[in-house]
């Protein structure tokens, strides 16, 4: 077991959270970290942060983007920009907003930072749609 | 003394307008405690991100153009944060006096100082003064996003990069408390991290941390977010000690229509008095002379 910390510049969403694992959209890929992982520095893309509390069958989820994390001492510190619990999804607007956002990379000629934009806003609306039917 | 007719007039218009002040002040009050929640639930992220650069800079040895200060600055960005309505005591015109003396104070030291301009007073301001802005925002009313605060965080390090200046300032109203603000300057990039007093103390980087991708990648990353993060903070501060700054003046304001009204009431009553005391004199005059 080890300490979970998730921190947003809106609230703190998790704090000192007795956890078995977790899992986080790490810079290379999804990566899990179980109890006993060697110190770590990573940034975070956009994706879903899953953990699971023991003693409780649920799996926690909740979408983040772009943040970093670290293992420490045996508790792992998650900083993210953005974070949203599945309650707080809403499905519709979210689809809306991939739609909107798939179609402007197709037909419109984008700058460098609105292309990144665009590419972010897809990510984060396709892993809030996932989170909510997964 | 006026009539009777007009002073009823008069401190009935009164009332009116302190039963807007009052309303005001508690409009902001309310919202002081929201932006005021706001800079607290950001402390603990802000604090965490800077530590883990000063961490990684100073066990890493790495550095960043960011973060390099320049010996002899020569240009400077001035960014200006006001609010966008006004009604709120001197919250504005201590910012634009604040860039007034900065600009006439350092016009000889620098090169070129250009601004940027957030907040529709303070663009109408300098407007009025002939400054002109490299860009405006507005639309600070309403409550400030992390995506807002991002764009404009976005365009002013894109500038930094490009080499356009050497130095980016930001002038805005610090939140002390609910009743006084205070106009800072400060310098927000290069970034002013002191890896020095970082390195005596012990970090709970251990010596074979896993970086992933490495090291310089990951600094840069971070000082781009913490950038954003201090455009953030200080335009949480700014809204905060907007509403501040309002609920102060409104109920200077509510107090000023309560002594006004209680003056009025007072003349209203005389002249009342005033008028009763005629009549009967004119009454018991017109009876006397009866007899």
């Amino acid at each position: 077991m080890f300490k979970l910390n998730v921190l947003t510049p809106e609230r703190k969403a998790v704090f000192d959270e007795e956890i078995t694992e977790v899992t986080v959209p790490a810079y290379s890929g999804e990566m899990t970290i179980l109890p006993g992982h060697a110190s770590l520095i990573t940034t975070l893309g956009t994706g879903i942060l899953k953990y699971k509390i023991p003693g409780r069958d649920k799996v926690f989820k909740a979408v983040i983007s772009w943040g970093y994390c670290e293992v420490v001492n045996g508790s792992v510190n998650v900083l993210a920009e953005f974070m949203q619990t599945p309650e707080e999804v809403n499905v519709e607007t979210a689809k809306a907003t991939l739609h909107t956002a798939e179609n402007k990379l197709v037909t419109e000629v984008l700058t460098d930072a609105e292309y990144t934009q665009t590419v972010n806003e897809v990510d984060k609306a396709q892993a809030a749609i996932n989170v909510v039917q997964q | 003394m006026a009539n009777l007719k007009e002073i009823r007039i008069r401190i009935d218009s009164t009332k009116n307008t302190q039963q807007i002040t009052k309303a005001m002040k508690m409009v902001s009050a309310a919202k002081l405690r929201k932006a005021q929640h706001q800079i607290q639930n950001m402390r603990p992220y802000a604090v965490t991100l800077k530590g883990v650069i000063a961490d990684i800079a100073a066990t890493q040895k790495v550095s960043h153009p960011l973060m390099v200060k320049k010996a002899n600055p020569k240009t400077v960005l001035l960014v200006v944060l006001t609010s966008d309505r006004g009604l709120c005591g001197g919250f504005n015109s201590g910012i634009t006096k604040f860039a007034d003396r900065y600009i006439a104070e350092n016009k000889t030291r620098f090169e070129k100082i250009d601004f940027v301009f957030i907040g529709k007073r303070g663009i109408d301001y300098f407007a009025r003064k002939g400054v002109k802005a490299v860009e405006n925002f507005t639309k600070l009313d309403k409550d400030i996003s992390f995506g807002f605060a991002h764009t404009i965080a976005g365009n002013l390090i894109a500038q930094f990069e490009k080499g356009h200046y050497d130095e980016i300032r930001l002038i805005y109203n610090e939140f002390k408390s609910a009743i006084s603000q205070k106009v800072v300057c400060e310098t927000i990039l290069p970034v002013d991290i002191d890896v020095n007093s970082f390195n005596t103390g012990d970090t709970k980087i251990a010596a074979d941390m896993i970086f992933d991708p490495s090291p310089e990648l990951i600094i840069e990353d971070l000082l781009k977010k913490n950038f954003n993060l201090q455009v953030f903070r200080a335009m949480a501060e700014s809204v905060a000690s907007e509403h501040g700054a309002r609920m102060t003046a409104m109920e200077n304001a509510s107090n000023n229509a309560r002594d006004m009204i209680n003056k009025l009431t007072l003349n209203y009553n005389k002249a009342r008095q005033e008028k009763i005391t005629t009549e009967l004199t004119e009454i018991v005059s017109g009876a006397e002379s009866l007899k």
